[in-house]
């Protein structure tokens, strides 16, 4: 038991591509038992059509056609944040199919499982949103550039994968406590929709959240959204992704330093198991 | 057992549950957050009379969320938690115990028309006016009530999918366009109008934007419509209910999902 108590630290993140692949495969294995196409289709893409419907035809209501612009573009682009958090559920699960006691003791330990186990969120993410963005922007009548859209892709992978680490750093917290995944999953997602510049601009916040926006996924990806779809400075759309990559490194560090504290505490409270 | 003690009983169960697992109330986190979006984008651009718009459509959302979700997955949950054999097997009926819980879930939902209340007072220092009060409080009551008996229904309904977290998923944005809870359902394609008003939120959303207005015709008949489509909606929960319970046991599948 000694042994057990001695968290090993230098074990507690051994990189290690084969486990990465494998963790990813079985996050792919898991979205399938969940999602046949249809089911997808039928349900989950509808529902994220209607989600960016919704906040667009607000600008219905405000007889304003950019309004409609705006809100299209920022919900969409929100949608790649929304999928990639899905991960937080990810780290509850582990506790609650009893398999976070083997992934705390094996050889590689857990991070690279648990930051491998979501990305397929990632990437279903980023097709939900683009999808959703061309499909609406034709049918709320907007003016389209395939080029533009072509161009927003590497960014939605950028604000996915940072959304992913997000989400992470945040499911942390659920491996601690996994009776609030679900409010720790729809208060995490809805943090970057409220104040990133989704639905209005992030200075219209009173400077404390403004500057708090800076640190949420989406912020700066949407912002170089916005300015290729408007054929705006590349320089400044490539500033502002080139930005968003840093937000998730930093969240990549945060998650990663609370998953030691989280399961290090609850190696020692022995409560690895229960919940 | 007289079936209003059940259902007196199933609710004060359901309050105790709720207050064991205060995170099945998320929606009071959320909600604040959906307020947030819909005055900041009003706010910033819209003129006074569509500021209204807004006020309580968090509340209304976060109403038909909590019916999906906690309310929609009852009899599912307890199928997953083993203790559905249990509930058939006692003496008391099976749709009078999810409609009682059900009622204790809508009933702390409707905090939530509390919190937007205070985000569009207090935070967002919003101007806002029930100029009827009689209607806002009159529209609460029978749309609390016909949420009740519309998740009645939905438990009924879910509970014969292995795959319930798809339909609580999906049923969200779809239904609160098609309530108009923000955007009046008006201002849709003509073609989709008849579909929202077989949805009592329609006429619910329509009603809580009319106490805050200086004119509020027709409010009388239009409280009927939507007590009709909540007793509608419990009526064929509880049917559906009835029938589950009967498969379930003439199957002996009540374990298993």
């Amino acid at each position: 038991m000694s042994g057990m108590n001695q968290a090993p630290t230098h074990r507690f993140w051994l990189p290690n591509r084969g486990v990465l692949v494998q963790s990813i495969a079985l996050g792919i294995a898991e979205f399938r038992t969940f999602y046949t196409l249809r089911a997808w289709l039928a349900g989950w893409f509808v529902r994220v059509l209607a989600q960016v419907a919704f906040f667009a035809s607000i600008g219905l209501l405000l007889h304003s056609k950019d309004q409609v612009r705006y809100l299209l573009v920022g919900n969409a682009v929100a949608l790649v944040c929304l999928e990639a958090t899905v991960v937080v559920l990810t780290m509850a699960a582990e506790r609650f199919q009893g398999t976070l006691e083997l992934l705390a003791t094996s050889p590689v330990g857990p991070v690279t499982v648990l930051l491998g186990r979501g990305l397929n969120w990632v990437l279903t993410g980023v097709v939900s949103s683009a999808l959703t963005l061309t499909l609406l922007l034709l049918v709320f009548g907007q003016t389209l550039s395939v080029p533009g859209l072509l161009g927003c892709l590497p960014v939605l992978l950028l604000i996915g994968l940072t959304s992913h680490f997000y989400g992470s750093a945040l499911g942390a917290i659920t491996l601690r406590f996994p009776r609030v995944e679900w409010m720790v999953l729809n208060v995490g997602f809805m943090m970057p929709m409220t104040l990133s510049g989704v639905n209005v601009p992030v200075s219209f916040w009173p400077t404390p959240l403004a500057a708090l926006a800076q640190v949420f996924p989406v912020t700066h990806g949407l912002a170089a959204i916005r300015t290729i779809l408007s054929g705006g400075s590349m320089s400044h759309a490539l500033g502002q992704a080139a930005l968003e990559p840093m937000v998730g490194m930093g969240w990549l560090v945060i998650g990663a330093l609370l998953y030691r504290r989280m399961v290090e505490s609850s190696r020692r409270r022995g409560s690895l198991g229960l919940f | 057992m007289n079936i209003l003690r059940v259902i007196a009983a199933s609710c004060r169960m359901q309050v105790a549950e709720t207050r064991r697992v205060p995170a099945q109330m998320l929606i009071l986190a959320t909600s604040p957050l959906f307020a947030a979006m819909f005055l900041s984008v009003m706010k910033r651009n819209g003129d006074p009379t569509v500021l209204t718009n807004a006020v309580f459509a968090p509340a209304l959302i976060s109403l038909w969320f909590m019916s999906l979700d906690l309310g929609g997955g009852m009899i599912s949950n307890e199928r997953w938690q083993a203790t559905l054999e249990g509930l058939i097997g006692s003496p008391s009926r099976l749709g009078a115990v999810v409609f009682g819980r059900i009622i204790a879930v809508v009933g702390l939902a409707a905090l939530t028309f509390v919190e937007s209340y205070v985000m569009a007072r207090l935070v967002f220092r919003m101007d806002v006016r029930i100029v009827h009060p009689l209607v806002f409080v009159l529209t609460l009551v029978v749309t609390l009530f016909a949420m009740a008996g519309t998740a009645t229904a939905l438990a009924g309904l879910f509970v014969l999918s292995r795959n319930v977290l798809l339909f609580q998923n999906s049923m969200t944005y779809p239904f609160y366009i098609l309530g108009g809870v923000l955007v009046p359902v008006s201002l849709l394609p003509f073609w989709a109008q008849p579909v929202t008003r077989v949805f009592f939120l329609s006429w619910s959303s329509d009603l809580v934007r009319a106490s805050m207005r200086t004119d509020a015709p027709g409010w009388a008949w239009q409280l009927a419509v939507v007590a009709v489509l909540g007793a509608a909606g419990l009526v064929g929960g509880l049917v559906l209910i009835e029938r589950v319970v009967r498969r379930v046991t003439a199957t002996g599948s009540a374990a298993m999902a």
